[in-house]
């Protein structure tokens, strides 16, 4: 299953962290958490529920506030400026396990609300890029709807779309998949890899392996807060280091 | 003999006379009801004096609004019926015949009703329907957007209250002598939409984070909610005048009164739209965070819609007890349409004349209160179509 992986070797850091801390009260919930995503590398975040993976990626864009550390999005430092964070959310997208669209909405307008409102584009202008980024997911023909009327892939895929039309540098995905029926993760999955094949910047908490070993450049493996293990899909799953990956690998691939 | 699903004496059977229980319970419903309406039908026909509601229909309408003042009325309820022509002929310019059998009955109790109006000016009911025609065709006619419609009325309220009561240099019509139906009127609708806004804003700052302004929503909200409407009235007409210097011009008893209904609703409101925020998901705010919404806009065009739609029923159910609560005022002095029926009750003129009057009230109230239902249910369709 090898494949020729993009050479990153000049590719600049997009993502630093450096020993990030997080509390929930009492409860540690991310432990000196470092590490650097380069521009295009595509990371899969993996990991026992409850081991900080989800908490990590919504860091990433403010969603949760960070106590100690640094994170640095495209060199400009996470803080409690405002300024900043509305900065790195427009260069940020994100993609929910449980899709939150905005049932009030049409798809058209759940993806052009954030061009219009924030990047003031014309709405002529951003619904043409809105139907571009709904033939690109495979769903123009569904623009008129409302997301209640969507099947949960479709829905996901108008999701990927919304994040998308913010032109984000970064793409992130909570669990994507994992609120789906079977039938439906593949279409999800498709999308996602001919996005990281066009070069995007992605972190993905998710469990799919054939996803993660198709296009992931490198998968990270949480567990109580900590990274416990780096490594090439190849390398992760065939010869993982760790006892806890060892663990973790033989409960999810076990039956 | 073949029993189908409509057959009466099945229904009967199956609905009324299952078990000996229910048979006994329908025959005495049965007797009871009966009786009663036996008793009210014979005396609406052979006792009742009906006469003394077109005798004082004027009075029942605008109570001692004076006859010459008119004008006023007409040209706002003329301004009106065009308005509500135009939005209705947009709304329904897909589907031409909806709901036209209610809109034509509609109008015909309506000219059969105000016909009576006041003789010299009862000749402008037919203005009023053509105005209405008129608007159905021209809101066919052009294409507008929703917003057009959101200006026009608001536009044509802040028009009509003017109107109702502005000096044009030859008089105008103060507010005691506003009463009767067009009080009751101008007090609800006033106080609805005061106190929507403000409601809103209530149950916002309660979410707030800063301690200050949740602290003071907080305890308004409560305060107001402990105090019953009588009292509130009451303390509007006594404390108002606190809030102005001494030699400021006062506010008249009406604008005191809309002030206390408006605070007491916007406390009732301002839980209902909280119970209705609190039903939108986190997701929706984080989702709406993640592609740069500023937490204004998240709130105005994410949350608050959404929370909103939730609640429409029980909104619609505090403005209906809020325009039927209008009938305390007459505690303070004003005469609103129970007030005036009061006043009708104890005109020696029609002494004896006692059933006749509520009955015509309440008639009157069910069909506002009713007409409200209908448009929340019809609102809520419309919404759960597009959703």
């Amino acid at each position: 299953m090898s494949q020729p992986r993009k050479d990153l070797s000049n590719a600049p850091k997009i993502i630093v962290v450096e020993h990030l801390n997080k509390f929930y009260g009492m409860f540690q919930a991310l432990k000196d958490v470092s590490l650097s995503v380069q521009q295009g590398e595509v990371v899969v975040v993996i990991g026992p529920s409850g081991s900080g993976k989800s908490t990590f990626i919504r860091c990433l864009n403010r969603l949760e506030e960070h106590q100690s550390g640094r994170i640095m999005i495209d060199n400009t430092e996470l803080t409690n400026d405002v300024r900043n964070i509305d900065a790195i959310r427009r260069d940020v997208g994100m993609v929910f396990q449980s899709f939150n669209l905005f049932p009030h909405l049409s798809v058209l307008e759940n993806i052009t609300i954030g061009q219009i409102r924030v990047k003031k584009i014309v709405k002529s202008e951003a619904e043409k890029m809105a139907m571009e980024l709904l033939e690109r997911v495979g769903i123009p023909e569904q623009a008129k709807k409302f997301p209640g009327q969507l099947s949960g892939g479709q829905q996901q895929r108008v999701a990927i779309a919304r994040a998308l039309a913010m032109k984000p540098k970064i793409m992130l995905f909570d669990e994507p998949t994992s609120a789906l029926d079977p039938e439906m993760i593949a279409e999800v999955l498709e999308v996602m890899k001919e996005l990281a094949k066009s070069g995007m910047t992605m972190v993905c908490v998710t469990h799919e392996m054939g996803f993660a070993r198709e296009v992931a450049d490198r998968i990270m493996f949480f567990d109580h807060g900590q990274i416990i293990e780096q490594a090439t899909p190849e390398d992760f799953y065939n010869n993982p280091k760790s006892e806890r990956a060892k663990l973790f690998l033989s409960q999810i691939l076990g039956h | 003999m073949v029993k189908t699903k409509n057959d009466p004496v099945r229904w009967l059977k199956e609905n009324l006379f299952s078990t000996p229980w229910n048979t006994v319970l329908s025959i005495v419903v049965v007797i009871v009801v009966g009786l009663f309406f036996k008793n009210l039908l014979e005396w609406s026909f052979t006792k009742a004096r009906w006469a003394v509601i077109p005798a004082n229909f004027r009075l029942l309408m605008v109570g001692p609004y004076p006859l010459e003042q008119l004008w006023r009325i007409w040209a706002s309820l003329i301004a009106i019926s065009l308005a509500a022509g135009f939005s209705w002929g947009t709304s329904t310019r897909e589907r031409p015949l909806a709901r036209a059998p209610f809109v034509l009955l509609g109008a015909i109790a309506l000219l059969a009703l105000v016909w009576q109006f006041g003789n010299p000016s009862g000749t402008l009911v037919p203005v009023a329907c053509i105005g209405l025609v008129a608007g159905v065709f021209i809101g066919r006619a052009i294409k507008t957007e929703n917003r057009v419609h959101y200006y026009l009325w608001t536009v044509l309220f802040f028009v009509c209250v003017f109107l109702i009561g502005f000096d044009f240099g030859r008089g105008g019509v103060p507010s005691s002598l506003w009463g009767g139906l067009l009080l009751t009127v101008l007090l609800s609708v006033v106080s609805i939409v005061a106190s929507f806004p403000l409601g809103v804003l209530l149950a916002i700052g309660r979410r707030s984070k800063l301690p200050v302004v949740s602290g003071f929503c907080i305890v308004f909200i409560e305060v107001v909610r402990g105090v019953p409407l009588i009292a509130v009235l009451f303390m509007a007409q006594l404390f108002v005048p606190f809030f102005f210097p001494p030699d400021f011009p006062q506010l008249d008893k009406v604008a005191r009164a809309i002030i206390g209904m408006t605070l007491f609703s916007a406390a009732y409101m301002a839980e209902n739209v909280r119970g209705g925020l609190q039903n939108v998901p986190s997701g929706q705010d984080e989702a709406a965070r993640a592609i740069g919404l500023s937490a204004t806009q998240t709130l105005f065009l994410i949350v608050l819609p959404q929370g909103l739609r939730a609640v429409i029923p029980t909104i619609v159910g505090q403005f209906i007890s809020l325009f039927k609560d209008t009938s305390l005022v007459e505690i303070i002095g004003l005469t609103d349409l129970v007030g005036i029926g009061e006043a009708v009750r104890n005109n020696p003129d029609w002494l004896g004349v006692t059933r006749e009057i509520p009955i015509t009230l309440g008639v009157i109230y069910f069909i506002f209160t009713y007409s409200m239902s209908l448009a929340a249910k019809n609102l809520e369709q419309r919404l759960k179509t597009s959703n």
